[in-house]
């Protein structure tokens, strides 16, 4: 319930939301988690695996237990803390891991049977009949155990990807982190200062203490308006510390609000920093005693919290449990606001007993009541047991500083017995230090005098001069600890004292952990599952291995910590992939006449990034292999036109040009002439087949490169490193001019009828012999024109600057179909250049050489790359697979893929002779055709081979030929 | 004179404003990258109000805007026809779209491409990733960027601006 007069929430703006299909009212500030309990919602979920009520017990990022799923239309969001997730109009949410309700669960049964359900229990009892387990018993446990629940439903939510730099990036807005930012901002420093709160301020806005005369708030906000300079920035939970001052950080951007058009709801920065400041605070930490995880036990700083920053009474009558001195704050501070205190239960032997309510020193809760809240606790002290009604208990453990960020490089923390926590080592990461209570420095005025320090420090770290900073006037609470992890129960088969809220692991787990042996710290966390939840043992780790140390005979920091790994709090992967949703995945490369083929129906195959167009449907062609026959018989008939702009070209120019390319290439390309374009095959260094292409002599000492498609890139890599590693100083410049040029193939019988009609002269056929090259003009644009041909047919390529692409690309189609002619897309281009022999990258797949290629002859005299190593015993010789093409004795269809066999031998792995790697059906030669590697191929040419392919169950006869089926003399290339 | 229509890489595309930035394509122009070093080419750059650009820099001189894009290579926004003598010239006016970006561009840009900004201003040039894609990225003239991405990864390129610029916007409605 609300208190009067406390609290930074609007009571004046009221907020309506639902949890779990009922109407409630919040304030303007609210979390979802204190709106509920203002409205007297104790039970906001099921545990984990026992199903037992859960209530909130903290008020931060930390949560274990209130975690719910945020549903917005389509959009369902599991594990949602309700203390981080703030009110809004109109929010819904519903608790997790229950059926029917929160309050009445049927999985319940499982707390009933929780004497068999302990640690390890499913791996020692669901082991037989071993395939019950991945059809039957994971299934059903993941089903019984679990939190939230996806809608199964595509996230068509908003997310933001970032950066941003700067000098100092301060994480952290309490008081340790803003005296770091304020010393950084005097200096001039160019100062983040992130905060994963709403508010700046950290406990500033929760403890009740004065600042310099003014309550924590209103100090506040007279510290960030002296730094104007500092980008604040609120909600932004730093999730992990990287590399070189790299840290990654998830800012929830528009989760506070109802769901806006192109808010991003989440946004996931990387900021590079040259000095941080971890100024991250401290966890408070519960305490192990029975049945301490029923609705209304809560931490005490949360307790704070709710009262001081959001104006609720978490209870009636209150208790507080505590270890230490500190802890008394909340109950002094609950009374000041007119909320009863029924008793402070200090487990110290000699603490102070004045207060204004009962205390009982030396004294432990040992039993809590009430299954959905509590009602009583029973209270050892002096020998008695004291019962006392309560409807919430404060506990505090102690504090753990939080230095999750510190240990992201792996880093341990070392352990300090006067707070009894682990405290970071300076240089965990470079350039990072700890401040305030993060660095173990309890207390408010120490906390501002760390920050001032370690403000300063960074600042002379980034070479700056520091101004003068006066460090406000505040005092420091005594802390007071001595340790308490533990309170044993009577025992029993039901009783159980809570270490792990969020993964229901109790001290019996830690235990039995220890006695089967799992006594490494690593071991006892993935026996039990502690600190394996979404809150990551922040609120049980340092218990845990107390208890653990305590099982095993060593002390805390011999047993030492588990890792801490990023992110600190849970990261959607949606955040992190912002932008990569289907089509963001990769840009698209859109063909100048992209537009021209769409309109024409062709359906698009990605070719790399590229789109090209598969095939031209026709009316009344119902298959893409009708439409590829008829563009088959078109170009061989008649005249097909083709964008091959995806082909890389790369400009090269310099005297050295032409011996550059003898370099790169194995065969010689010095003493090609201008006018001229020859076939190149290019090496890897190991030898083997990197690429293939033409390159043209337009001028002395200026070639231009063509490339395959998928290899474009590849190329121009290796051309780059071999400059650079191999002839830096030889005079030749590249550059990749790929997207200048529209380039279209115009092949058939009509291509040079084509174009003439199109060109403002008619073809010099002296210039254009097969395989010649030159410049033509166009409708008055300059042109190139190559006459090469990668069907068999006579061919040319035309290239005109890409802005007159789409109208040439549509003048030629039209022109075309009135010749009888028309566009041809992939499909049709790779059954022409299978019936013609061509190799693409399914032939020259990375483990082929020349030899295999029967290119061999092309290695030139001189020297070039991978010559050498292309020379190496195994890569040529009759055990090679040769290149070979093949067809089916008796014509059926076959695949790319299918392995080949002698006739007569078994069909195994040993015997294997070879593989295809390209089919197509044929309607120039009628009947399938197919590339492929064969052993000896080239010998064994009019032989039949056996082609199985065990996926698609085909196995026939076929006969070996070369492999040029069509036009094997090349006389239609040079008509 | 040409008689086929030309079109540049998004033809037809309106600018964009929101959140006081405005993305618009650039009209179609010249653009030839220059490879080359010595006496010889920066006497001819010379002759064009221009140099050989140091990296990370542009300049706009008589001859037009040259930016530096590698090793002993630059681009230049102006007729390079007169240094194919000099250096190695090739025409890329058809390579690339020519994007801009007019107001706080920086903003918009801190979402896409993962270099320091802050300071990045006039006679400035980089060549980084935009998204998934590469761009050279150079500033002429205050509070406005130019952005030469492939031409065929153009719309790729605005829709990932304009996205970008979307979220800012709304960000800004609600004061974040």
């Amino acid at each position: 319930m609300r208190v009067a007069g406390k609290g930074l929430v609007d009571l004046s703006a009221p907020i309506g939301f639902r949890f779990d299909g009922r109407d409630y009212v919040g304030a303007e500030g609210d979390t979802l988690a204190s709106a509920l309990l203002a409205n007297g919602v104790r039970v906001v979920g099921r545990s984990f695996k026992y199903h037992r009520p859960r209530g909130v017990l903290t008020a931060g990022s930390e949560e274990p237990n209130a975690m719910v799923e945020m549903v917005e239309g389509d959009q369902q969001t599991p594990n949602v803390r309700a203390t981080v997730q703030e009110l809004y109009q109109g929010l819904v949410a519903r608790s997790q891991n229950r059926w029917p309700s929160a309050r009445f669960d049927v999985m319940a049964v499982n707390d009933f049977a929780s004497p068999l359900l302990g640690a390890g229990f499913y791996y020692k009892t669901f082991m037989w009949p071993r395939r019950f387990w991945e059809g039957l018993y994971e299934p059903v446990i993941r089903r019984a155990a679990g939190l939230g629940s996806l809608s199964g439903k595509h996230d068509e939510g908003e997310y933001e990807k970032a950066y941003a730099f700067c000098d100092l990036l301060v994480v952290g807005g309490g008081p340790a982190g803003l005296m770091a930012a304020l010393v950084a901002a005097k200096a001039g420093a160019d100062v983040i200062l992130a905060d994963e709160g709403a508010r700046i301020g950290g406990r500033l806005l929760t403890d009740g203490e004065t600042v310099d005369g003014l309550s924590g708030p209103d100090w506040v906000a007279q510290a960030l308006a002296a730094m104007p300079n500092v980008r604040v920035m609120t909600r932004t939970s730093v999730t992990g510390a990287y590399d070189d001052g790299t840290y990654g950080a998830l800012e929830r951007v528009g989760l506070h609000l109802a769901p806006r058009d192109h808010l991003p709801r989440e946004c996931f920065w990387r900021i590079v920093a040259k000095q941080a400041v971890m100024a991250t605070g401290a966890l408070e930490r519960p305490i192990a005693f029975p049945d301490n995880d029923r609705p209304g036990v809560m931490l005490a700083s949360g307790v704070q919290a709710y009262l001081n920053r959001y104006g609720v009474a978490t209870g009636r009558r209150v208790t507080l449990f505590a270890n230490n001195e500190a802890a008394r704050a909340v109950a002094r501070d609950l009374m000041a606001a007119g909320v009863q205190v029924a008793a402070i239960i200090d487990s110290r032997e000699g603490a102070s007993v004045a207060e204004d309510c009962p205390v009982y020193a030396g004294a432990r809760v040992v039993g809590t009541r009430g299954r959905l809240g509590l009602k009583e606790i029973t209270v050892a002290h002096k020998g008695d047991e004291i019962t006392i009604e309560t409807d919430c208990l404060a506990v505090s453990g102690g504090w753990n500083p939080t230095l999750h960020l510190a240990c992201h490089h792996n880093g341990r923390p070392v352990w300090d017995d006067g707070i009894a926590a682990f405290v970071p080592k300076p240089g965990m990461v470079p350039g990072l230090t700890a401040a305030g209570a993060a660095a173990g420095v309890f207390g408010l005025a120490a906390c501002l005098e760390s920050g001032k320090a370690v403000g300063k420090a960074a600042v002379e770290a980034l070479g700056l001069k520091t101004k003068p900073v006066k460090v406000p006037a505040a005092t420091d609470r005594a802390y007071g600890i001595e340790p308490l992890w533990h309170v044993p129960g009577k025992g029993g088969l039901w009783a159980r004292e809570w270490l792990d809220f969020a993964n229901d692991v109790t001290v019996k787990d830690v235990k039995l952990s220890a006695q089967e042996g799992f006594v490494s710290v690593e071991h006892m966390k993935r026996y039990t599952t502690q600190g394996m939840a979404p809150d990551q043992g922040k609120n049980s780790n340092v218990a845990a291995l107390a208890v653990l140390a305590d099982a095993t005979g060593r002390s805390i920091p011999e047993t030492g910590t588990t890792t801490f790994r990023p992110p600190y709090t849970p990261v959607s992967i949606a955040a992190m992939g912002a932008g990569g949703r289907g089509m963001g995945f990769a840009p698209q490369r859109f063909l100048t006449s992209h537009q021209a083929s769409v309109e024409r129906h062709a359906p698009m195959i990605e070719a790399g990034l590229w789109y090209r167009p598969s095939y031209f449907p026709k009316p009344g062609e119902t298959t893409w292999q009708q439409a590829c026959e008829r563009e088959v018989r078109m170009v061989r008939t008649h005249v097909g036109v083709c964008d091959v702009s995806t082909l890389g070209k790369i400009d090269l120019q310099g005297k050295d040009a032409g011996r550059f390319l003898d370099f790169v290439y194995a065969n010689t390309f010095s003493t090609l002439q201008p006018g001229r374009v020859r076939y190149g095959l290019m090496l890897r260094e190991d030898g083997m087949v990197l690429d293939d292409g033409t390159t043209a002599c337009l001028a002395p000492n200026h070639y231009l490169m063509t490339t395959t498609t998928a290899a474009a890139g590849l190329v121009m890599r290796h051309l780059d490193f071999v400059k650079q590693a191999f002839c830096a100083d030889w005079d030749v410049r590249f550059i990749s001019v790929t997207e200048q040029w529209a380039q279209f193939a115009v092949a058939g019988p009509l291509a040079r009828t084509l174009l003439n009609s199109v060109l403002d002269q008619p073809l010099d056929m002296a210039r254009f012999p097969f395989m010649g090259c030159g410049s033509v003009q166009v409708q008055g644009v300059q042109a190139r024109l190559f006459r090469i041909s990668f069907s068999g047919e006579e061919g040319y390529e035309i290239a005109v600057p890409a802005r007159y692409g789409e109208a040439l690309f549509r003048d030629l189609l039209a022109r075309a179909e009135t010749m009888g002619g028309g566009p041809y897309g992939m499909e049709a281009l790779n059954v022409l250049r299978i019936e013609k022999g061509f190799l693409t990258h399914a032939e020259m797949h990375g483990r082929v050489t020349a030899f295999d290629l029967g290119l061999q002859k092309m290695i030139a005299a001189k020297d070039c790359i991978g010559k050498g190593a292309s020379l190496r015993p195994g890569l040529s010789g009759p055990e090679r697979e040769q290149l070979v093409g093949l067809r089916p004795v008796q014509d059926q269809a076959i695949t790319a893929g299918a392995h080949l066999f002698t006739p007569g031998d078994t069909v195994e792995r040993v015997n294997d002779q070879g593989y295809v790697t390209s089919v197509g059906q044929s309607p120039t030669l009628g009947g399938w055709l197919a590339l492929a590697f064969l052993k000896n191929g080239r010998a064994r040419h009019g032989e039949n081979v056996r082609l199985v392919d065990h996926l698609r169950g085909i196995d026939c006869l076929c006969q070996v030929s070369g492999p040029v089926f069509h036009d094997p003399e090349g006389g239609k290339l040079r008509a | 004179m040409p008689n086929l229509i030309a079109k540049s890489a998004l033809f037809g595309q309106a600018p964009l404003t929101l959140g006081g930035v405005t993305l618009a394509e650039a009209p179609l122009g010249e653009m030839f990258s220059v490879a080359g070093q010595g006496k010889a080419l920066d006497k001819a750059l010379g002759k064009l109000g221009l140099v050989m650009p140091a990296p990370n820099s542009c300049a706009v001189g008589t001859g037009g805007v040259i930016v530096w894009t590698g090793r002993d290579q630059a681009f230049l926004l102006g007729d390079g026809s007169t240094l194919a003598e000099v250096a190695a010239v090739t025409d890329q006016s058809d390579g690339w779209a020519h994007l801009t970006l007019e107001g706080d561009f920086v903003a918009v840009l801190a979402r896409l491409v993962p270099v320091d900004l802050r300071g990045f201003g006039v006679g400035q040039a980089l060549r980084v990733g935009l998204g998934h894609m590469q761009a050279v990225i150079f500033c002429t003239a205050a509070a406005r960027a130019d952005l030469l991405v492939f031409r065929s990864m153009a719309r790729t390129a605005w829709d990932e601006i304009a996205h970008a610029m979307q979220h800012l916007a709304a960000r800004r409605v609600v004061g974040l």
